[in-house]
């Protein structure tokens, strides 16, 4: 398994700098760019070694769009992503090879997220198979009995297919897969966003454990800011494609300063009605559209520092 | 959770969920007992034929059905049963060599076309229009003629006027396939397109191809028939079911055996694996396997 390597501890594992992703809307005969999508808008982030980053921030402000980049599945506009201090972006084939088995990724929806017709042990050699980790089928075998014994699955599923699992089993299956390649980094995009509230525990029980036991970092993608709580040891709040406020679990939660953090914190439903705000503002608007039209130069406000690992974004008005 | 050894495999296919969807509809026992039946009876034809099939017998021309002929004689006395048995194996090898043919290449094609996308996929859907746009009969019997009378002939024009169904429903599968998280998940450690065609798309789109090539199994051998009967298939003397209605039309108000019976057989082969391929649609649909 995965040792912690002995590099500087100085060094984060994964820095983004800048980093701005867009897609061109293209239409009529000759595909003329009729705009463009401002999907990432000069996003700077860093995770460290066994250090869980949370995006957070409403559906469609660019957080999967953030993921997808960083492994390099959607091509950045600009911008550096740097792995163990080593560029990625513009990079040759054979370093983003081995960079991407380093990173690996889960999955919103468990039950689309395994293939029906792969039995769990297929499942889970195949990404061993696809980046030719040397080593007999039965040797496979094994290292994907471990895995499943890792994320607390029995050996005996090995053989069965996923229509046998419920919806928890699926993402720890899932979690076992992106396990295989002894990653450095797990992305996981909205991971217990689908399961329903006991389960949710339980896989983020399993994730935190992990990152105990390999000392794996986290980036981990989700709107749910209870959820959160629990597993952030740091947080950037994003909206319209920019990062408006990032900083250490405790002065989002506790100190927030941008309006729309605000919005997000006030949107977690509390239990206790007593303990329940009176007047909360609810976010009942609409998230703006973030299509452009092709000339459009985006402004970017300055970040303000709050406290040493505190930063928040500059508001042009009050929002 | 019940726990099983791990060392035991499980079978790729369940036999005991296959007999017990078997129990549950009646007609696909039906459709699959004809098959067989048809598929035993022609391919021991030699065994099963009381005569030669292509043996003149001028004394018993137009002879109705004895002992001796169990379904007659045609106009030169050859026996009716014999050829039938024998007629047979064309017809039902044209069936399964047009739908492999065509769902072969069909799937290929669809499946280039799903995973590929862009001009690949454009090009490929509208030849595939083209060939759907022409009445297909009409355009078999054009490709036929072209291609010259023979029952070879014959199953490739049926085959390539077969291809646009196939490629339709594989390229189908292929997009939603393409979509699904498992393929993203592939995509993140990096699968090239041929493991994800391998691995993902093909296992995925097997069982509507199988369903689709099993109901056309049955249209096939009757438009092999079909063309046949217009002169354009199996040629004379070969024995083939529609030649036979073909050449028996002439004597049909005296001599109802010699077309009846031939025009029976493709009639009962032609159900039976109509009736086959419905069960085998339920049989491999997921969503009820699901449950």
């Amino acid at each position: 398994m995965t040792q912690l390597s002995p590099m500087p501890p100085s060094r984060p594992l994964l820095e983004v700098e800048n980093l701005i992703t867009r897609f061109d809307l293209r239409s009529g005969l000759f595909g003329r760019i009729m705009g463009r999508v401002h999907a990432v808008e000069n996003v700077s982030f860093s995770i460290d070694r066994a250090e869980t980053l949370a995006l957070v921030g409403e559906s469609g402000c660019g957080k999967s769009t953030i993921a997808r980049t960083v492994m390099h599945l959607d091509q950045p506009v600009s911008g550096s992503i740097r792995f163990e201090g080593e560029e990625t972006v513009g990079a040759s084939a054979q370093t983003l090879q081995a960079f991407r088995r380093h990173v690996q990724m889960v999955f919103q929806d468990p039950f689309a997220s395994l293939n029906p017709r792969m039995t769990i042990a297929r499942a889970l050699i195949d990404p061993m198979l696809v980046q030719g980790v040397s080593g007999s089928r039965g040797a496979m075998r094994r290292k994907a009995a471990d895995l499943l014994k890792r994320v607390e699955l029995s050996e005996a599923h090995l053989d069965r297919y996923p229509h046998a699992f419920s919806g928890g089993q699926r993402q720890r299956i899932c979690i076992a897969r992106a396990l295989a390649l002894d990653p450095k980094l797990l992305i996981a995009d909205e991971a217990v966003a689908s399961l329903d509230v006991t389960i949710q525990a339980q896989v983020i029980n399993l994730l935190m454990d992990l990152q105990a036991e390999l000392g794996i970092s986290l980036l981990f993608i989700s709107h749910d800011m209870a959820v959160v709580e629990r597993v952030a040891h740091r947080v950037a709040v994003m909206y319209l494609g920019e990062i408006v406020e990032i900083g250490d679990r405790r002065s989002i939660f506790d100190n927030p300063q941008h309006p729309y953090t605000r919005k997000l914190l006030a949107s977690v439903p509390v239990a206790d009605p007593r303990r329940r705000p009176e007047r909360r503002k609810l976010m009942v608007d609409e998230i703006p559209s973030a299509v452009r039209p092709p000339d459009y130069k985006p402004v970017q406000l300055p970040m303000r520092q709050v406290s040493n690992t505190h930063f928040v974004r500059e508001e042009s008005h009050a929002a | 959770m019940t726990e099983a050894p791990a060392t035991v495999k499980r079978p790729r296919i369940d036999l005991g969920y296959f007999r017990y969807q078997l129990k549950r509809s009646p007609l696909t026992i039906v459709g699959l007992t004809m098959v067989a039946f048809v598929l035993i009876v022609v391919i021991f034809a030699p065994v099963f034929a009381t005569h030669e099939p292509n043996a003149i017998d001028l004394r018993a021309r137009l002879a109705p059905p004895t002992l001796d002929h169990f379904f007659g004689t045609d106009e030169v006395g050859r026996d009716i049963y014999s050829r039938i048995l024998y007629g047979g194996r064309q017809s039902i090898a044209v069936g399964f060599f047009v739908v492999f043919l065509a769902g072969l290449t069909g799937t290929i094609l669809g499946a280039l076309s799903g995973l590929i996308g862009g001009r690949t996929d454009t090009i490929i859907m509208r030849l595939m229009d083209v060939v759907l746009s022409v009445p297909s009969l009409a355009l078999i019997l054009a490709l036929a003629a072209a291609l010259g009378p023979s029952l070879i002939n014959a199953a490739l024009a049926i085959a390539i006027v077969r291809i646009p169904f196939y490629v339709r429903l594989v390229r189908g599968q292929a997009l939603i396939v393409r979509e699904m998280a498992y393929v993203k998940a592939a995509n993140t450690f990096r699968a090239g397109r041929l493991h994800i065609l391998r691995w993902h798309i093909l296992p995925n789109t097997l069982s509507p191809v199988i369903v689709q090539g099993t109901l056309d199994l049955g249209s096939t051998i009757l438009l092999a028939s079909a063309l046949s009967f217009i002169g354009l298939g199996a040629q004379q003397p070969t024995a083939e079911w529609g030649a036979m209605v073909a050449t028996g039309r002439n004597y049909i108000l005296d001599q109802w055996w010699y077309s009846g019976f031939p025009g029976f057989a493709i009639l009962f082969t032609a159900t039976g694996f109509n009736l086959f391929g419905d069960g085998v649609r339920d049989m491999l649909d997921p969503r009820q396997k699901a449950r």
